[in-house]
């Protein structure tokens, strides 16, 4: 059998599992466990983008996803918008704060930019603890969950919820691993390869990068409205600077510039934390000992490990 | 005249690269300027292509000043660049690569394949190795990848940055057959090189430029003639003379 005639079943197949899935948890806490692999995978699967393919080091993530949960929040608390609406007003969002904030810090780069876009992701923190008014100030907002579908439909509680992110999920993979292959997702490349030479090639090195940053902001932000409605309930500490070093973390130790990297990291780096959970306060420096350890010793992430196997399996075959 | 470069003046901060030159090349000709280290070849090279801002000067491309115009703009006009030390994308094919290279003449369909079979009647090593990663390729292997992949955006002015850096005197040779190939298709080269002999003998009209100015300028053979370069740039011992 060769490849692609595995591939379609098995994708369909996890596809009815992940569906099931809820069935099997009588427990919401789980079930949110779940839905934030899925939610932080699709942020993920964004910073990818600028991370991964581009090479530029973005360490604001969690600004963007924090501007993706309360834009939708206020939306709905204070207006009544319902889901479409408040979908278009993230989506544009994303491509407002890409744009924003894009445009002057991607002349910076390497560890420069990391620090300002760290900045810009503290900066959106603070303003959600301090505008009392707008975000509810440091105790949040309440009660901004579920899918509003119309004033009357609701999807509530993260059970119902999940099939929307799961729905999300599958529509970002697809979408990152068509930019990945296509012409956009190798000029992306060729600037983390060498930017003086994509410019030579006629490559605009600014818009090719900001193009980049727009798309990764846009899935950010889609990904923090699908936490508001999952979770029911924000503030401004699920949107402290640790997330962002996390989402950096979750791209290293699944596999940096690959879609399944992505995937894998987003999903083991939200999950292990809990099945970790009898190490306590040593935790936390397992966790840290582990992504050192990915670092130098396998830089490409678990993705390669699969990958290693997979190429010593077929030799094996192709030896016999 | 397809490029004019007149009284060019480049600055890095204080340090003055590049003096009042004056240069020009006709279209069809290959022109290469030879001088040593630090003499500013690089960066006449890349004012011309747009990555360095020149301080004063006019460079004049096809009858219009380009000195404004940014350096994805110029590559859409004909100005390809074929970068100092290669530069090719080690992380993705040999294929990929080449395709990168037609990336300003993206809105033409079905150009980049054809573009691409000339490439590789041209280097038949690089279909060989097409599915390759650009990085497992040896050094002249990568100098071919450049230069086809400049060839992709389909030059009129074609920059060459030091083509023999770093490689086997025998694939020197390649690299001018290549270039001289070129030349024949009528594509106007303008070369930069540090290897005097082979560059003189490679082209129309020659330069010479020492300390950011121009020394020397005349055709090949005359220079190739000329007791100052033979002493300074080919080794012959003033006693040979």
């Amino acid at each position: 059998m060769n490849r692609k005639s595995v591939k379609l079943p098995a994708l369909g197949l996890i596809a009815v599992c992940m569906c099931f899935l809820p069935q099997l948890l009588n427990n919401t806490y789980y079930q949110q466990v779940l839905n934030n692999a899925l939610i932080y995978t699709i942020v993920v699967l964004g910073l990818n983008f600028i991370t991964g393919l581009t090479g530029q080091m973005v360490l604001g993530m969690s600004g963007v996803f924090a501007i993706g949960a309360y834009v939708p929040a206020i939306l709905l608390q204070k207006f009544g918008w319902t889901f479409l609406p408040c979908l278009l007003a993230v989506v544009f969002s994303g491509i407002l704060v890409g744009v924003v904030i894009g445009f002057p810090c991607l002349r910076l780069k390497g560890i420069y930019l990391a620090i300002c876009t760290m900045g810009f992701g503290e900066i959106v923190r603070i303003c959600a603890t301090n505008l009392d008014g707008i975000t509810g100030g440091a105790i949040g907002l309440r009660d901004i969950g579920g899918i509003h579908v119309t004033k009357g439909i609701v999807l509530m509680g993260q059970k119902q919820v999940w099939y929307v992110i799961l729905a999300a999920f599958f529509l970002a993979v697809w979408f990152a691993s068509k930019i990945h292959e296509s012409p956009i997702g190798m000029t992306l490349l060729s600037l983390k390869d060498n930017e003086t030479a994509s410019s030579t090639l006629g490559i605009h090195v600014m818009s090719q990068k900001l193009k980049a940053f727009v798309m990764c902001c846009v899935f950010a932000a889609i990904a923090g409205m699908l936490y508001s409605a999952s979770t029911g309930y924000i503030a401004p500490t699920d949107f402290s600077y640790d997330m962002s070093v996390r989402y950096v973390m979750m791209l290293i130790i699944g596999g940096i510039g690959t879609v399944p990297g992505a995937i894998i990291g987003g999903i083991t780096v939200t999950i292990i934390p809990e099945i970790l959970r009898f190490a306590d306060n040593y935790y936390w420096l397992c966790f840290g000992a582990v992504t050192v350890l990915m670092v130098v010793l396998k830089p490409y992430g678990l993705y390669s490990v699969f990958k290693d196997v997979e190429g010593r399996l077929k030799k094996r075959k192709a030896a016999v | 005249m397809l490029l004019e470069i007149k009284k060019l003046v480049v600055n890095y901060g204080a340090v003055e690269a590049i003096r009042e030159v004056t240069i020009e090349a006709k279209e069809g000709e290959t022109v290469a300027i030879i001088g040593s280290n630090g003499a500013g070849k690089s960066t006449i090279i890349k004012s011309i292509c747009g990555l360095v801002k020149p301080l004063s000067g006019e460079i004049v491309y096809d009858g219009n000043e380009i000195g404004a115009v940014p350096a994805h703009k110029r590559t859409e006009r004909g100005i390809v660049c074929c970068p100092e030390g290669r530069r090719i994308f080690p992380e993705i094919t040999v294929e990929d690569n080449l395709l990168l290279g037609s990336f300003c003449r993206r809105k033409k369909k079905g150009e980049a394949e054809e573009t691409m079979g000339q490439v590789y009647e041209i280097f038949p090593r690089l279909r060989e190795r097409r599915r390759q990663y650009g990085g497992t390729l040896s050094g002249g292997e990568q100098q071919m990848l450049a230069i086809g992949r400049a060839m992709m955006a389909k030059p009129r002015l074609l920059l060459l940055d030091e083509p023999s850096l770093g490689l086997a005197p025998i694939i020197i040779d390649e690299v001018f057959d290549t270039i001289s190939r070129l030349h024949e298709m009528g594509t106007t080269i303008f070369l930069v090189e540090q290897n005097a002999f082979m560059s003189l003998n490679n082209c129309d009209r020659a330069y010479v430029l020492e300390n950011g100015r121009l020394k020397l300028s005349g055709t090949g053979k005359e220079l190739l003639l000329n007791d100052d370069v033979r002493k300074a740039y080919l080794g012959v011992k003033s006693d040979e003379l």
